[in-house]
């Protein structure tokens, strides 16, 4: 066999010979062409948020006092209590559309206001502080004009039997009955402003390691926080947890 | 050429050079296997061919714009593929020195009836038993059409070293075709 005739065989067999690539290489080309250059970007930008947090983190402590107590703004509770025309109550049982029964405060004033007009807006605050004496309501309808010097009781339904519960005026709390007529439906609006002066005590943060015990444990949900530092003054801020994935380490 | 209904290869290569992933994925599926047969005639195995090819089509996307559109598009990359696998063979390999042989000498006899119902496969485990150096001179000359000269420039040899291990990769080549042929037919060459 001559070597040309050697280099021809070789040649025609193996010239235009293929073999299907694993997926793999493209994969790799795809991540040499585009992945690993948006991974750095991630590290780039992950790398200047976290310069800016210890930024931030520097500045207030030194030139921020934090405060070991505050005060709550004022709130603003509003009560709506939609009441249809009010029946005795034996005439509720007896119609069926009353499950229960539960007496609700109903300080003078705003029943005062609601006998004024059929009222949609509230007009004035009402006093939380009034003396109340239940006194339940047997007569129909509080359309007319009521006496200003009785609290009363109005009452309303409640679908299902349930505790007697009062009603806290801290949230917005509707009751509505199924109206018994074409009438129209007097609605009391019930607004009350208390002030609240709890003093909450804040944990304050005392060292270096407290705050950024506190930044890292705003971005890091984990249990094990990525780094963790000791609170005391006394200690200084050692590092006393580490979670890096893999590596974990906790000093108790 | 159409790669797809829609694409001619310059519009392709056009995309390509723009970075659009989905033109380079294309463009590469249109001669992946083609080009792993390249790589595969100078590696060992398929991963190391596998890997060859992967370096191939990063360096052919990343140079896109040096190609002219003079010869076929093809051609081109085949050529990017030889010099990443003659880069790899430097990188793993050193060159072995190789005593010159008689070209002349004793030649075993093969029946080339036999050998052109050989497969391709089989020829291709042969040329994969040959030492890197005898494999790379061989595949260079034989296959891809390679001068001594241009051989000897592009894996820094001389032009002597290139024929003698031409000549001795052709022997070894015609010896295990005949034990093959043995094999195949039931007696030893």
């Amino acid at each position: 066999m001559q070597d040309k005739e050697l280099d021809s065989l070789f040649n025609s067999k193996l010239d235009d010979f293929e073999m299907e690539p694993s997926p793999k290489v493209w994969n790799g080309i795809a991540d040499e062409l585009h992945g690993k250059k948006g991974k750095r970007v991630v590290i780039y930008y992950l790398s200047v948020a976290a310069s800016v947090i210890i930024l931030v983190s520097a500045g207030l402590l030194f030139f921020n006092h934090t405060q070991n107590t505050f005060v709550k703004p004022v709130k603003q509770n509003k009560v709506a209590v939609k009441i249809d025309k009010l029946l005795p109550v034996g005439d509720r049982v007896k119609s069926g559309t009353l499950t229960t029964q539960r007496m609700v405060d109903a300080p003078v004033n705003s029943v005062t206001n609601v006998s004024k007009q059929a009222v949609n807006m509230p007009e004035e605050g009402v006093n939380k502080t009034a003396t109340e004496i239940p006194v339940p309501i047997n007569s129909p309808g509080i359309t007319g004009p009521l006496p200003t010097n009785k609290p009363l009781l109005a009452v309303v339904t409640e679908p299902q039997q349930k505790q007697p519960a009062m009603v806290v005026p801290s949230k917005a709390t509707s009751f509505t009955t199924t109206p018994a007529d074409d009438q129209q439906v007097p609605e009391v609006v019930i607004t009350t402003t208390e002030t609240i002066n709890t003093p909450v005590k804040k944990r304050g943060i005392h060292s270096v390691g407290g705050l950024i015990n506190a930044i890292i444990a705003k971005v890091d949900k984990r249990e094990d926080k990525l780094i963790e530092f000791t609170e005391d003054d006394e200690d200084g801020s050692a590092i006393t947890g580490l979670n890096l994935g893999l590596i974990k380490i906790k000093k108790q | 050429m159409l790669l797809k209904p829609t694409y001619t290869i310059d519009e392709l290569l056009n995309r390509c050079k723009a970075g659009e992933r989905k033109a380079q994925e294309l463009l590469y599926k249109q001669f992946a296997s083609k080009m792993l047969g390249v790589c595969m005639r100078y590696a060992i195995d398929k991963m190391e061919a596998e890997d060859v090819l992967q370096n191939g089509f990063i360096n052919v996307f990343k140079n896109l714009d040096s190609y002219r559109g003079k010869g076929s598009f093809e051609g081109w990359i085949r050529r990017i593929m030889v010099h990443c696998s003659i880069e790899h063979y430097r990188k793993h390999h050193k060159m072995m020195p190789v005593a010159d042989v008689d070209e002349k000498g004793n030649e075993p006899s093969v029946n080339p009836v036999v050998i052109a119902n050989m497969d391709a496969k089989d020829l291709m485990s042969l040329i994969n038993q040959l030492s890197p150096g005898y494999r790379m001179v061989f595949n260079l000359f034989a296959i891809d059409g390679y001068s001594h000269k241009e051989i000897a420039e592009i894996v820094g040899i001389t032009e002597g070293a290139s024929k003698s291990q031409l000549s001795r990769a052709r022997a070894i080549l015609k010896e295990q075709v005949i034990k093959m042929e043995g094999k195949i037919y039931g007696y030893a060459g």
